[in-house]
């Protein structure tokens, strides 16, 4: 009797488990499928989207080759810019590895940046130049190629193609699905007023002296340009050969272990991160500007005046700038961070000043300050005016009359080239819980 | 029949510990839901939240971006002295009291590339940290990659602590600050748009990349 009671409770508790089993195995499958038809459509979404995308660049990139009104090329070269940006979205939101994307999203970037820049042009009533149709004739023949290589893609797709099963969800790399993306399309260079213009990309390095120096060299420049923090010792730790080449060192000083960058061309500083333990002494903010001034000065960097500070806990990062015979260089920027608390500083920056610091003739003035005051909006006024060089937003820079001025609760920074009178930029500012922004 | 008795127990056990095991899977897939909550403050509000209740006497804790109990009872100690209605929640009015916005895109950007470089970067040397935000602010820059924070942290196996969902983790106040340095413009790398760590990476590809500077354990690359 009691081996039979057994027999049951054990075939009762099998029976429970292998039902149960059975049960949660069909709710996963169930899921899974749910979540896998969701996700096959979301990617079958941006999928034939992308080829929308591609499909109208084609189109309108032809228009703009035949058309002539300046109203139908505005219409045209918003509709280019806003279909490669959704093309762009739509390409990173595909399971493909960006190292086999990386020609089409390069393609569609520049079209966007380029056609942006014409944009400009027409809202401004210039012509596009020689070189602009050239342009635009050789990024039409790409985009065409680009449509008839994801076309032929797709079209080699059957009915039942599903992208999830395609892609190799470990890494990537070894998807089939990616063979749809190696377009063979190469962007050429192309110079133009726009983000991804190759001479934002790349950049020439103005203001470092032109002569190599070694790590020696390098090292014993630190000792004497950190001699006033008091450094024992330094220590030379690797090279980096991104957009400045520089020798990198740890340095010992009394505010703790600096990590210096000092460029190979000309042996300047480029970057300070003070990661050590720092002073004990609190600073106002108005100090702290004044210390990080005075560390800017003591390394060399002259006539250099905040700007601009953002307060962030304990953190203030101040902007400099030249300010040499009442014009602000804003091109030059060296960044400063200062530890309120530590009272000391603990980063410098100077990328931008080495990249554009030199010595400007920056000719007259057609315009005077009244006159391009006229110019600006009635509704504003003005609290402040200087005469300031701007960096343009991609290439160059600009003379301008800079007004501070108020609307209501706002507060904006114009620009008004003193040479045409024209607004180059306006900014607003934003207050953030770190410091204030301008937009 | 002496073998079924000693082995009565045993599967008895198993069968209970797989059924245990199954119910905390169910569990897992459908008893976690999230609710919709009306306050909507982020990690960097609930920061700067702590900050200044800290600053003004109302807060004695350390400023963590998770509000905890000690969070709570300041914020209702400060809306008691403002007259707000005292529910330890930063809604909208009490937010706007201490002057601090809720979500603003800044607020936002900063929080996603805290939490994308405490998961991949946590345990570096600072300076690694704020080269692992320079080169996803890098990235946005660059025409080959997309063209928003969001776009490049989320792309499909660009990083690692996305792919395996890391970057779900709450981000340490080391990590917002090497965010804010990096979106304030500081990038040790000098423009790279790749990093690797030379004894974890399999793929050839990366290899084949200019190799800039070696941070840590990450080798930057253009």
């Amino acid at each position: 009797m009691k081996s039979k009671s057994l027999i049951i409770t054990l075939s009762i508790t099998l029976g429970i488990t292998i039902l149960s089993l059975l049960a949660t195995l069909v709710v996963f499958v169930t899921l899974n499928r749910r979540y896998s038809t969701q996700l096959e459509n979301l990617y079958k979404r941006n999928f034939y989207e992308l080829s929308t995308n591609i499909n109208d660049l084609e189109v309108d990139m032809s228009k703009l080759v035949a058309v002539n009104d300046s109203g139908s090329k505005r219409e045209i070269l918003s509709n280019i810019y806003a279909n490669c940006n959704m093309a762009s979205n739509n390409l990173s939101m595909l399971p493909v590895s960006n190292s086999k994307i990386e020609n089409i999203n390069d393609f569609v970037n520049v079209l966007g940046g380029y056609s942006y820049s014409l944009l400009s042009k027409v809202n401004n009533n210039q012509e596009f130049s020689e070189e602009d149709y050239a342009n635009i004739e050789d990024l039409h023949g790409m985009s065409k190629q680009l449509m008839v290589e994801y076309n032929k893609y797709i079209s080699s797709l059957d009915v039942d193609y599903k992208i999830i099963q395609d892609v190799n969800f470990a890494n990537g790399e070894s998807s089939s699905f990616n063979a749809g993306f190696t377009s063979s399309t190469k962007v050429p260079t192309l110079i133009y007023d726009g983000p991804f213009s190759d001479s934002v990309l790349n950049k020439e390095i103005k203001g470092l002296p032109k002569n190599d120096v070694t790590i020696e060299e390098a090292e014993q420049m630190l000792e004497s340009s950190l001699n006033f923090l008091g450094v024992q010792d330094i220590t030379y730790v690797n090279e980096s050969k991104g957009d400045f080449y520089t020798y990198n060192f740890e340095v010992d000083t009394v505010n703790g272990v600096m990590y210096v960058q000092v460029s190979k061309m000309g042996g300047k500083i480029v970057d300070i991160t003070n990661y050590g333990a720092g002073g004990d002494r609190s600073l106002s903010i108005d100090e702290c500007i004044d210390l990080a001034e005075d560390f800017a000065q003591k390394l060399g960097f002259e006539d250099m005046r905040q700007v601009w500070f953002a307060e962030n806990g304990n953190i203030l990062y101040v902007n400099l700038a030249p300010i040499i015979n009442g014009i602000i260089y804003y091109p030059d920027l060296v960044k400063v961070k200062v530890d309120k608390q530590k009272g000391c500083v603990i980063a410098l920056e100077a990328q931008n000043y080495w990249f554009n610091h030199v010595e400007r003739s920056l000719g007259g003035y057609n315009i005077t300050f009244d006159t391009a005051q006229a110019n600006l909006s009635s509704a504003l006024t003005v609290k402040e005016r200087n005469i300031a060089l701007i960096p343009n937003k991609y290439v160059g820079e600009t003379l301008t009359y800079e007004y501070i001025c108020t609307w209501k609760d706002y507060e904006y920074y114009v620009y008004i080239d003193v040479n045409t009178g024209k607004e180059v930029n306006i900014l607003r500012i934003v207050k953030t819980n770190s410091g204030d922004l301008m937009v | 029949m002496r073998i079924l008795n000693r082995l009565c127990l045993p599967i008895i056990l198993c069968c209970i510990l797989i059924m245990c095991g199954l119910a905390y899977c169910l569990v897992d897939v459908f008893g976690s839901k999230h609710k919709l909550v009306a306050v909507t403050a982020q990690a960097p509000d609930i920061y700067e939240v702590q900050r200044r209740l800290k600053e003004w006497g109302y807060y004695s804790g350390e400023p963590s971006g998770v509000v905890d109990g000690e969070t709570r009872e300041a914020i209702i100690y400060f809306q008691r002295v403002h007259g707000l209605s005292q529910t330890g929640e930063i809604d909208y009015a009490t937010a706007e009291a201490i002057g601090v916005s809720l979500n603003s895109q800044n607020s936002t950007n900063l929080y996603l590339l805290a939490k994308c470089i405490h998961a991949e970067a946590r345990g570096e040397e600072y300076v690694g940290m704020v080269a692992v935000g320079a080169v996803i602010l890098n990235r946005v820059a660059s025409p080959d990659f997309p063209n928003t924070i969001y776009g490049v942290i989320y792309q499909p196996w660009a990083f690692t602590a996305v792919h395996d969902g890391q970057i779900n983790l709450e981000p340490d106040s080391t990590a917002y600050q090497a965010a804010q340095d990096a979106l304030s413009g500081w990038d040790p790398t000098y423009g790279c748009l790749y990093y690797f760590n030379p004894a974890t990476a399999t793929s050839s590809w990366i290899w084949s990349r200019q190799q800039v500077v070696t941070i840590g354990r990450h080798i930057f690359a253009i």
